[in-house]
C-alpha cells in the first residue's frame, strides 16, 4: 500500500529549506569595518561588535568615544 | 584618530589576514554628543550597517562638542547610508540602547579605562599608539611571543 501525499508532504521541503536558510544567515553575517571586508564572528569579549577569526591568536578591544 | 588613521590598516594587515581579533566598545565620557552618537550606532546595528555608520561617524568627526553629532545630524547620516530613517529615528529618539551603551562603559571603567582611545591587547592595556607603524610593532611584539 503506497503512501498518501498528506503524509509525504512535510518531509519533502524541510532539507532545501534548511540549507537556504543557512545561506541567508550566512549572507547576513558578513559586513565591514575600518572600510574593508573582513568577517563578523559571534562576539566576543562581551561586545557585539567584533571583526576577525574567533582563532586569532591576538584580540584587541578598543573602548572608543565617537567625538 | 584611530579609526580613522590607525584601524583601517590594521584591519587589512592583521584582521583580515587571521592574526588578530578587533573588538569594539564604547566609552562616552566626553559629553551628550557622544552617549547620541553611540545609541546612533547602534541603531544602525539594529539594521545591520553598525560597521559602514561606524566608518561615516569617523569621517563625519570635527572635534569636541561642535554639534556634528546632535541627534538631527546623526539621524542625517543614516540617510546617507540609505537606512530606514523613519525607523532610525525612532530608534534613537527613544533612547532605547543606552542601557548598553552604558554597560560597555561599565565595563571599560572596570578594567581602568578613563580615557580614549583606550586599546587593550591580550587583556593588557596598551599606549595609544601615534600611527599604524607605532601599533604595528606592538602587535608584531606580541605575535612574537613578546606581549
Amino acid at each position: 500500500m503506497s503512501e498518501s501525499p498528506q503524509r509525504l508532504f512535510p518531509l519533502w521541503w524541510i532539507l532545501p529549506v534548511t540549507v537556504l536558510l543557512a545561506l541567508l544567515a550566512t549572507a547576513c553575517g558578513s559586513g565591514g569595518g575600518g572600510g574593508t571586508s573582513a568577517t563578523v564572528t559571534p562576539a566576543a569579549s562581551g561586545s557585539r561588535h567584533v571583526i576577525g577569526s574567533p582563532d586569532a591568536p591576538l584580540e584587541l578591544i578598543e573602548y572608543a568615544d565617537f567625538q | 584618530m584611530f579609526a580613522r588613521s590607525v584601524a583601517p590598516q590594521m584591519i587589512e594587515e592583521y584582521v583580515d589576514t587571521g592574526k588578530l581579533r578587533y573588538v569594539f566598545k564604547y566609552f562616552p565620557f566626553l559629553g551628550d554628543e557622544s552617549y547620541y552618537a553611540a545609541e546612533a550606532a547602534e541603531c544602525a546595528g539594529d539594521q545591520g550597517k553598525f560597521w559602514e555608520y561606524h566608518d561615516l561617524l569617523s569621517l563625519r568627526w570635527q572635534g569636541e562638542g561642535v554639534g556634528t553629532f546632535l541627534p538631527d545630524k546623526l539621524k542625517g547620516y543614516a540617510g546617507e547610508l540609505a537606512l530606514d530613517t523613519q525607523a532610525f529615528g525612532a530608534c534613537l529618539d527613544s533612547r532605547r540602547h543606552e542601557a548598553l551603551v552604558l554597560a560597555d562603559k561599565r565595563d571599560g571603567a572596570q578594567a581602568g579605562v578613563s580615557r580614549t582611545p583606550t586599546l587593550i591587547l591580550n587583556g593588557q592595556q596598551i599606549s595609544s599608539p601615534r600611527d599604524f607603524e607605532e601599533l604595528k610593532a606592538i602587535i608584531e611584539e606580541a605575535l612574537n611571543g613578546g606581549g
